[in-house]
C-alpha cells in the first residue's frame, strides 16, 4: 500500500551534498533575523526605564535589572491570572479538538448530499471581520448571562467555533485513504471508533498543530476576555498585562522595561510548549508508523 | 502493510477507555461547568440584608490610569461618606476603552458613569444624563464658581451640562533649562512671539561637523492635528466656520500657521521631519534631552520627566502668532452619568464628591493639576524648589488663552480622516501648504455637504 | 500482513458507540460477527457481501453525518450566522450605537462606493498587501520547512526560532518593528548603509509604510511553516527513494513527489492566507500608532480595510456604515475563496 501518501517511518528527507552546505547559512542567518525581535525583547526587559528612552537606543543594559521581573510579579496576582489563563486555554484545546475533530472527520467520510453547503457556511464565518459582530455577540451572551463568566471565552470552542481547525483537520483527514474508512466499516466499527482509532492517530501532527495554534491563540487573547469579563478576579494574563501597563505608565511614557518584562514571562509557557510539541509531531508519526 | 492497520490495532484496547473518559468529560463541562465559569456575584458590601437590600450599586466604566490608588481612595472615601451607595468600578485598558464603552452601550448594558473627554462627547452626548437641572440646585453648596471658568466651558455643549472635570491638560511651551544654559540662550517668556521662538529654535539646534544634529531646537507634533491646529488659529486662521459647515483652511491666515508648521522643519530645520527624531515612535521626544523645547505638550507627561535623571525643565506660555495670542487647547478629564443610570441622584452625588475641594487635592498631590482655583493656590505655597515645574502657576494662567475645540460631532472624522492626510503629505511628500490645504478644504467641504442631504448614510 | 481491524479485538457493543446507537442502522456486526481471520484485504476484495446490507449503510451515512456535525451546526446556528445576520441587517441602517437603527436601504453601500473619500485608498492598500504579503510567506514558509524537515542538529531548536516570532504579543512586537523601521537609529537602515544604500523614512513614508508592513508581516510565516511541516510528515519515504533510483533531480522530486502529499496544506495555506490578510488589522494598528504617524497613516499609507472599517464603526460611532463595509469584505472573500475551491480540484491531490 505504499504510494498512498501514507506516514512512513521516517520522513525526512535528503539532500545532496552541495545544497546540504548551503542550509547552514541560511538557517543560521534566517534564526538571527527571528530572533531580533525576541532578543531586543529581553534586552529591553533587563534595562532601566530612562535606558528604554535612550538615543540612540542601546542593545545591552548597563546593568541587568533582574529587579524587573521580580516588579512585574509583584505588580499584580500573577498566579490568578496565570491559573485563568491556564483555565480557559485547556478549556478551548478540549473544546476545539473534540468539536473539530467530529467535523472535519464527518466532512471526509460521508458521502452526503449539502456536505459541501454545510463546509462552505463555516468557512464564511471566517470571512466576515469580527469587529461587527461583536455587539450583536456581546448582546446574545447579556441573555444567557454569560458576561463576567469563562462561559463565552471558552463554550464556543465545544461547538465549532474554531472553523480554522476543523479546515485544517480537514486538510489532512482527506490524504487518510478511504479504504480504511470502508475496511473498518465492513469489520462493523462505529464512525466514532473509526476516528478515534485511525484518523486520530493517523493525524496526531495535525491534532498537536491545532492544540498548538488553539494554545497560542487563546493564551495571547486579548479582546474576549476584555469584552466579557469585568471582574479583576477572573482576568487572563494579557489582561491583567494592559491593565498593569495602563497603572504603571500613560499612554504616552509606557514603562516598556516592564512590559518587555511581562510579555517575556507570558511566552515561556508558549515557548516550551510549542518546543514540546513539536518534538512530538514526530514521534507521534514515528509511533504511529510502525511497521506492520 | 500499511502503517495505519498496525495502528488501528494497537490502539484499539486502549482507545474505549480514553474514549470513554473524554465523552463523559465533555459532557459533564457542558452540564456542569467548571467553578469558574459561574457567574461570579459582584462584590458588596457584607452588610445586614436589609442594608443591602437599600443599597444602591453603581457602575463606574474608567480607563485604567497611573493614578489608580489615588482614584480608588477617593471613592473609598465617598463609600464611607454615603453608606448607602456602593461604586463598582470596572477599570479598562485605555487603548481598549472606546470599543469597551460602546459595546456596553450598544448591549444595552451601560454603566452608571463613564470617563468623557471633550472631544468624545460630541457623539456620547444623546447618551448622556443631562446634568444641568442638577448644577444649577447645587451650584452654590458645590461652589461651582471656584472651578476655572476654561474648564466650566469645557464641560457644556450647547449651553447644557454634560459631565464634570476631574482634572485637565493644557497647551504650554516646555524648556529643557539645561539645553539653554549651555547655549547660554535666556529662558523662554510670556512674552515671546513665533519669532523669538524660531529665533531661538535655530540657535539651541547644533550639529556636529558632519551635519548631524545633536540637539534639536524644538519638536514637532504630527499624526493628529495637536500642533497644527494651535498654529493655524494662532495665526488667526480657524478649521472650520462657526456653524462647522464649511472649512476654512485655505484661507490665507490659516495656510500662515500651517506654513510655519511646515517649515519648522524644512525652512527653519529647529524640528526633526517624523522618523528622524530622538526617541523612537511616540516615545516622548522631550524626555530624550536632546530636544531644547516642546510646543503643546501633555500635563499627563510631568511623571515621566521626572523619572528622567537630570532632565531639569520648566513651562512657559505657548509664544504668541502674528494674531498676537498664545491659543492652545484645554483637555478635560470628566466623568459623565448615563441616560440610562437608574439612580442619577446618587450618581450625581458621586460626581460632586468627585470633583469637590478634598478630591481635587488628592489629585494634586498625585502630581495633577487641579480644577478648583482655591486649591491651585494651595498648591502654589506648597511649591519646594525642587518641584517640576518651578512655574506651576503657568499651567493655570495658560487656561485664560486656551480655547475649546469646535463643538461638531464631525469635528473629529473630518481632523483625523479627511484633513490629516493632506497634512501629512506636506511633511511625507513635500507637497506645497497652500495646495495641501486648498485639496483638504476641497475634501471636507464634500464630507460636509455630503452629511448635510438628510438622506445621508452618515451624520447627524 | 496483520488484520486492519481484528474482530476479536472489537468489543462486543461498547457504551460509547454513540453513533450506532443512536442511529437507526443496523448494527451488521452483531448481526453478522465477521470470522476472525477477515483481514483488510480480504475486507477490500469482498464485495460479494450482500448488497442491501451496503445500501442500509449509506442510508444511514446522511444521519451519522448530520449527528457529527451537530455541535459544529449548533454553534454555527447560535455563535455565528445570528450575530452575522444582525449585522447584515445593520449594514442597511444608519446606527450609531446610541440610538436605535433606523433602515436606509443600500445608502450605506452607496456611499461606500461612491463618496467615502477612504474607502477606496484601503482598497487598494489592502489588495497591494495581500499581493505581496500572501505569496511572499508562504514561499519564505515552505522553503523553511523543507529545509527543516532534513536530518540534521538542533532541528527542534531551528524549528522552534522560526516560529518564535508568531507567539510574540502584538503589543511587544509592534514597539521592536518601531524600532528596526526607524530611520536613523533603526536596525534595517543600519544593514542598509553597510551596504551603501541609503534607507527610507520606511513607517513615515507615504511610499515605504506599507512595504514595511508587508516585511513586517513576513516574521509571522511561522504559523504557515508548521502546518507545512505537519504536512510534511505524510511525505512516503519511499517514493523519494523510489524517485532518487530513477535518477530523479531534486526540483523533479519537489514537484512529482513533495508537491502532489503536500498540496492539500498548501491549499489551506493559500486559502486561509488570503483571507488572513484581507482581515489583516492588528500590526498595522499597533505599528501605526506605536509610530508617530496616526493610525492607517502617513495619508492612508498603512490604511489597511479592517483598520478603515474598525475607525468607522467603533470611532465615529457609524455601526451601519462599518458593516456595510464588512459585507463587502464578506463577498469579496467569498469570491476569491470559491474561486480556489473551484482550481482545487486542478492541483490538489487528495485520496
Amino acid at each position: 500500500m505504499t504510494g498512498s501518501g501514507i506516514p512512513s517511518s521516517t520522513t525526512t528527507s535528503r539532500t545532496s551534498a552541495p545544497l546540504r552546505w548551503l542550509i547552514w547559512p541560511c538557517l543560521l542567518v534566517g534564526s538571527f533575523v527571528m530572533l531580533l525581535p525576541l532578543a531586543w525583547m529581553i534586552l529591553t526587559s533587563l534595562k532601566t526605564f530612562p535606558e528604554t528612552l535612550a538615543d540612540p537606543p542601546t542593545w545591552i543594559p548597563a546593568h541587568f535589572q533582574w529587579g524587573n521581573y521580580l516588579q512585574a510579579i509583584h505588580g499584580f496576582e500573577f498566579s490568578r491570572y496565570f491559573a485563568n489563563s491556564l483555565f480557559v486555554t485547556v478549556g478551548c484545546i478540549a473544546g476545539t479538538l473534540v468539536s473539530a475533530s467530529l467535523s472535519a472527520y464527518a466532512l471526509v467520510a460521508f458521502k452526503v448530499r449539502g456536505k459541501n453547503i454545510v463546509f462552505g457556511l463555516l468557512l464564511s464565518t471566517m470571512m466576515l471581520p469580527a469587529q461587527v459582530t461583536v455587539i450583536p455577540l456581546f448582546r446574545l451572551y447579556v441573555g444567557l448571562h454569560w458576561i463576567n463568566t469563562f462561559r463565552p471565552l471558552i463554550v464556543p470552542s465545544w461547538f465549532g467555533w474554531d472553523v480554522f481547525s476543523i479546515f485544517l483537520l480537514r486538510q489532512f483527514f482527506v490524504q487518510i485513504p478511504r479504504d480504511y474508512i470502508e475496511a473498518a466499516r465492513i469489520d462493523g466499527a462505529s464512525e466514532l471508533r473509526i476516528l478515534l482509532t485511525v484518523f486520530v492517530p493517523l493525524a496526531k501532527p495535525a491534532l498537536l498543530t491545532v492544540a498548538v495554534f488553539t494554545f497560542i491563540g487563546t493564551w495571547n487573547d486579548l479582546w474576549n476576555p476584555l469584552l466579557y469579563l469585568y471582574d479583576e478576579k477572573l482576568y487572563t494574563l494579557p489582561l491583567a498585562l494592559m491593565q498593569f501597563i495602563a497603572v504603571a505608565g500613560t499612554a504616552q511614557g509606557t514603562p516598556w522595561q516592564l512590559v518587555m518584562a511581562i510579555a517575556t514571562i507570558m511566552m515561556i509557557p508558549v515557548v516550551i510548549v510549542f518546543f514540546l510539541a513539536q518534538k512530538r509531531f514526530i514521534e507521534g508519526i514515528s509511533a504511529a508508523g510502525i511497521k506492520g | 502493510m500499511s502503517q495505519a492497520a498496525a495502528n488501528a490495532n494497537e490502539c484499539d484496547s486502549i482507545s474505549p477507555r480514553i474514549a470513554g473518559r473524554f465523552w463523559v468529560t465533555c459532557l459533564c463541562l457542558l452540564v456542569f461547568p467548571p467553578a469558574g465559569c459561574r457567574r461570579t456575584s459582584a462584590p458588596s458590601a457584607p452588610a445586614s440584608a436589609a442594608h443591602a437590600e437599600r443599597q444602591v450599586t453603581l457602575t463606574w466604566l474608567l480607563s485604567t490610569e497611573q493614578i489608580r490608588p489615588v482614584t480608588e481612595a477617593i471613592v473609598a472615601d465617598f463609600e464611607r461618606a454615603n453608606p448607602d451607595i456602593h461604586v463598582q468600578l470596572r477599570w479598562t485598558p485605555e487603548p481598549q476603552y472606546q470599543t469597551k464603552l460602546k459595546t456596553l452601550i450598544a448591549a444595552g448594558q451601560p454603566p452608571d458613569l463613564f470617563w468623557c473627554g471633550d472631544v468624545w462627547i460630541a457623539y456620547l452626548q444623546p447618551f448622556m444624563y443631562d446634568l444641568t437641572p442638577f448644577v444649577q440646585r447645587d451650584a452654590a453648596e458645590y461652589h461651582l464658581n471656584d472651578i476655572y471658568p476654561a474648564l466650566r466651558r469645557a464641560c457644556q455643549w450647547s449651553g447644557r451640562w454634560y459631565y464634570l472635570p476631574r482634572f485637565f491638560n493644557v497647551s504650554l511651551l516646555y524648556y529643557n533649562k539645561g539645553l539653554f544654559d549651555a547655549a547660554h540662550e535666556p529662558y523662554p517668556t510670556a512674552n515671546w512671539t513665533w519669532m523669538n521662538y524660531i529665533a531661538a529654535g535655530q540657535r539651541l539646534t547644533r550639529r556636529n561637523a558632519d551635519g548631524a544634529v545633536l540637539t534639536w531646537g524644538s519638536t514637532i507634533v504630527t499624526g493628529w492635528w495637536g500642533e497644527w491646529y494651535i498654529l493655524v488659529r494662532q495665526a488667526g486662521g480657524e478649521m472650520f466656520n462657526p456653524q462647522v459647515t464649511r472649512c476654512e483652511l485655505n484661507s490665507p491666515q490659516a495656510i500662515a500657521g500651517m506654513t510655519l508648521y511646515a517649515d519648522k522643519i524644512f525652512r527653519y530645520k529647529i524640528s526633526p521631519a517624523p522618523g528622524y527624531g530622538p526617541g523612537y515612535g511616540r516615545a516622548i521626544g522631550f524626555a530624550s534631552g536632546k530636544y531644547a523645547m516642546e510646543f503643546g505638550g501633555h500635563t499627563g507627561n510631568w511623571p515621566v520627566f521626572d523619572a528622567i535623571p537630570g532632565l531639569d525643565w520648566d513651562i512657559q506660555l505657548l509664544p504668541k502668532g502674528p494674531d498676537g495670542h498664545s491659543g492652545g487647547e484645554v483637555a478635560v478629564d470628566a466623568v459623565g452619568i448615563s441616560k440610562r443610570c437608574a439612580h442619577p441622584e446618587q450618581a450625581w452625588r458621586l460626581l460632586k464628591f468627585l470633583t469637590n475641594e478634598a478630591s481635587a487635592r488628592r489629585y494634586v498631590r498625585a502630581g495633577l493639576l487641579s480644577i478648583r482655583r482655591s486649591v491651585a493656590e494651595e498648591s502654589f505655597r506648597h511649591l519646594n524648589p525642587s518641584y517640576h515645574p518651578q512655574h506651576l502657576r503657568t499651567a493655570y494662567d495658560a487656561l485664560a488663552y486656551a480655547e475649546p475645540l469646535p463643538q461638531s460631532r464631525d469635528f473629529i472624522e473630518i481632523a483625523l480622516e479627511i484633513i490629516q492626510p493632506e497634512v501629512d503629505r506636506i511633511l511625507s511628500e513635500h507637497v506645497p501648504v497652500p495646495v495641501a490645504c486648498q485639496r483638504a478644504t476641497e475634501a471636507a467641504d464634500a464630507f460636509l455637504d455630503t452629511i448635510s442631504q438628510s438622506s445621508a448614510a452618515i451624520g447627524p | 500482513m496483520h488484520s486492519l481491524i481484528p474482530s476479536a479485538n472489537l468489543p462486543p457493543r461498547s457504551d460509547l458507540d454513540l453513533q450506532n446507537a443512536l442511529t437507526p442502522t443496523p448494527k451488521p456486526l452483531e448481526a453478522n460477527p465477521l470470522p476472525s481471520s477477515t483481514s483488510l484485504s480480504d475486507a477490500r476484495v469482498d464485495i460479494t457481501r450482500p448488497a442491501a446490507r451496503r445500501r442500509s449503510w449509506f442510508a444511514g451515512e446522511s444521519a451519522k453525518f448530520w449527528l457529527m456535525m451537530t455541535p459544529a451546526l449548533i454553534g454555527f446556528i447560535v455563535f455565528s450566522a445570528g450575530p452575522m445576520l444582525v449585522s447584515l441587517y445593520l449594514s442597511f441602517t444608519k446606527y450609531d450605537i446610541v440610538s436605535p437603527p433606523k433602515w436606509i436601504g443600500i445608502r450605506n453601500y452607496l456611499y461606500l462606493l461612491r463618496n467615502d473619500p477612504a474607502f477606496w485608498p484601503s482598497v487598494k492598500v489592502t489588495a497591494i498587501y495581500a499581493s505581496a504579503s500572501v505569496p511572499l510567506s508562504l514561499t519564505i514558509a515552505l522553503l523553511i520547512a523543507m529545509l527543516l524537515n532534513q536530518r540534521m542538529v538542533a532541528r527542534n531548536l531551528f524549528r522552534t526560532i522560526f516560529f518564535l516570532p508568531a507567539l510574540l504579543p502584538a503589543a511587544a512586537s509592534g514597539v521592536v518593528w518601531v524600532w528596526i523601521f526607524d530611520p536613523t537609529r533603526g536596525l534595517l537602515n543600519h544593514l542598509l548603509a553597510v551596504v551603501g544604500i541609503p534607507g527610507p523614512a520606511w513607517m513615515e513614508s507615504t511610499t515605504w509604510a506599507l512595504p514595511a508592513l508587508i516585511i513586517m508581516s513576513l516574521w509571522g510565516f511561522g504559523r504557515a511553516m508548521v502546518i507545512f511541516l505537519a504536512g510534511l510528515q505524510e511525505v512516503p519515504q519511499q517514493l523519494y527513494e523510489a524517485a532518487e533510483l530513477d535518477g530523479a533531480s531534486s526540483w523533479h522530486r519537489f514537484y512529482h513527489v513533495t508537491l502532489p502529499v503536500i498540496s492539500p496544506v498548501l491549499f489551506f495555506n493559500l486559502v486561509i492566507g488570503i483571507i488572513d490578510a484581507l482581515k489583516a488589522f492588528d500590526l498595522a494598528f499597533v505599528t501605526s500608532t506605536t509610530a508617530g504617524a496616526g493610525a492607517g497613516g502617513p495619508a492612508r499609507a498603512t490604511l489597511l480595510y479592517t483598520l478603515n472599517l474598525y475607525q468607522k464603526a467603533f470611532n465615529y460611532f457609524h455601526m451601519g456604515l462599518g458593516s456595510a463595509m464588512a459585507w463587502l469584505l464578506f463577498l469579496a472573500i467569498l469570491l476569491l475563496t470559491a474561486i480556489n475551491f473551484r482550481l482545487e480540484k486542478h492541483w490538489v491531490h487528495t485520496s
